[in-house]
């Protein structure tokens, strides 16, 4: 993905959190990779042979794949989880939840048998590249309208009520500005039209914050990853947190400052309701069991000491890798402080590097600083005399 | 080709004061020595940097402070066996140049990849070591 390096200052913090993210990421590749396969199996369920074809079976990602806050698991052989549904045209009074996801694991049995597993809500495509598909089914949700589905779960009776485009359309909303900005200045970069950048090619300092906490929380939570505070509880906190700010640093700052206060009790209960069906509350665990929510308060004060340390750390990078490493894993630091390397190279070769006057920081010369000379071109030589 | 001018030793102590008024320097006999501080980047450490100069002598750059090949730890590369940074190759450096605006921003930038060389071990500067130097480090390597 590209990156979105602060344009005021020349924050490096930000630029190696921006790297964390990236490392975190699921990359350019495997995204195209994914959309082309659940093209695939929307296609394979709607071919004209499909005993579902003439309910206009509809699929489309949501969740963290749509939101762009998607992260390496910890589990799973550390491969990718993508989140899609796919919607039939049925009124909920024509068919049980059992016959909904039936229809829809018959008709896929038949393309993916030795991929496909049954979960308690959806049906799961194993791909070899790094990912699986989850495909859940749903039906258009007629009380509510507009883009509400109710989806299946066998472990409820209930048709569940879900409406994850209204969700992505809210988090987008969120970062719309910044997100535009973002963009043009990486088409002045690039010297290509705003057009030509997809919005899944770009990642907001909202969305790197939302990857580095949930990076964050795995680790902390790794002995017990299924009491973990759950992602969308995560993700709609930050995105309510954020308020455009450019740098990840101060993004990441006022989320974890913002985040315990949104979260805490309102009259006796907790509640973290859906922005798009304030009748969900993302936090209705937390009231049955309170552990829960004092977890989530362990964590959140973690992350703010950690993020203190880092912006507090003067020592240099070799000082801010270890503190950094137990929070994100030591092989994505690494990774992160290696691509920050190559990026400091790549700027040079591109003649975009400047030293500032005065403290001979190394600045690129295209976002407004100080005074700054340019780095001419050297080559860095072996340690012999003749130099 | 055009011939180049040589910088006066004073012209080159001019443009460092000039980009680190707050940097220490001393002219003495034809010799110039520079000490200042350099931060690579806003969270880099902070490094006391010398250079010596005279006319007819190749500027010679070291980190003064904190000590950058502590014993016991893997020898950063691009350094020659007096510690010395190897900045630049050949030719990119003459006499016509300001030290103020090519050996201390190099200087900086070697900074700034030797710390991400300390924390992953790889060296992303680019440059290259001549084989023959890199047998006799190798060597030293072996019998400190």
């Amino acid at each position: 993905m590209l990156t979105t390096t602060p344009a005021s200052t020349a924050r490096q913090l930000d630029e190696i959190l921006e790297q964390v993210g990236g490392v975190l990421d699921i990359g350019e590749d495997l995204y195209e990779i994914a959309v082309r396969e659940y093209q695939a199996v929307g296609q394979h369920l709607a071919r004209p042979a499909s005993r579902i074809a003439r309910y206009s079976p509809q699929i489309y990602p949501q969740g963290s794949f749509v939101l762009g806050t998607m992260i390496l698991p910890l589990l799973d052989g550390c491969e990718y989880d993508v989140d899609s549904v796919v919607t039939l045209n049925l009124a909920k009074e024509s068919i049980t939840q059992e016959q909904l996801k039936q229809l829809v694991g018959d008709e896929l049995v038949l393309a993916y048998a030795k991929v496909l597993k049954e979960c308690r809500r959806c049906w799961s495509l194993k791909f070899e590249k790094r990912f699986h598909l989850d495909v859940l089914p749903s039906i258009p949700d007629l009380e509510l309208g507009g883009t509400a589905i109710l989806l299946t779960d066998t472990d409820l009776l209930r048709w569940q009520h879900s409406n994850p485009k209204a969700y992505a359309r809210w988090f987008q909303g969120r970062m719309a500005t910044v997100l535009a900005e973002i963009k043009k200045s990486m088409a002045l970069k690039l010297r290509a039209s705003i057009d030509e950048i997809p919005d899944w090619r770009v990642r907001t300092p909202l969305q790197r914050v939302v990857q580095l906490l949930k990076r964050h929380r795995d680790l902390f939570f790794r002995e017990d990853l299924d009491h973990r505070p759950a992602s969308i509880v995560l993700t709609t906190l930050a995105a309510q947190c954020y308020k455009g700010q450019i740098s990840v640093t101060d993004a990441l700052i006022s989320a974890v400052d913002l985040m315990p206060r949104l979260a805490a009790p309102r009259e006796g209960t907790y509640q973290i309701l859906n922005p798009v069906n304030p009748l969900e509350n993302f936090a209705d665990k937390w009231n049955e069991d309170p552990a829960l929510a004092r977890r989530f308060f362990r964590w959140t004060a973690a992350v703010k000491e950690d993020v203190a340390t880092w912006t507090s750390a003067t020592g240099g990078v070799m000082k801010l890798s270890t503190p950094m490493s137990s929070a994100f894993g030591e092989s994505i630091i690494q990774k992160a402080l290696v691509r920050h390397g190559q990026s400091m190279a790549k700027n040079r070769a591109a003649g975009v590097l400047g030293m500032a006057v005065g403290t001979g920081t190394l600045v690129e010369r295209m976002t407004p600083t100080p005074r700054a000379v340019p780095v001419r071109s050297h080559t860095f030589y072996g340690d012999d005399s003749v130099g | 080709m055009i011939p180049w001018v040589r910088v006066s030793i004073a012209q080159q102590a001019a443009r460092l004061r000039e980009l680190f008024p707050d940097s220490k320097l001393e002219v003495r006999n034809g010799r110039l020595i520079w000490i200042g501080e350099l931060q690579p980047s806003d969270i880099a450490a902070r490094y006391f940097v010398g250079i010596e100069y005279r006319l007819d002598k190749r500027p010679c750059v070291y980190v003064v402070e904190p000590d950058i090949c502590p014993s016991g730890k893997p020898r950063p590369p691009h350094l020659y066996a007096d510690d010395r940074l190897c900045l630049y190759y050949g030719r990119e450096w003459n006499a016509s140049m300001m030290l103020a605006d090519t050996i201390v921003p190099w200087t900086s930038e070697w900074l700034f990849h030797y710390e991400i060389w300390t924390a992953t071990g790889e060296w992303w500067g680019g440059g290259f070591h001549p084989p023959r130097s890199r047998t006799r480090r190798n060597r030293e390597h072996s019998n400190p």
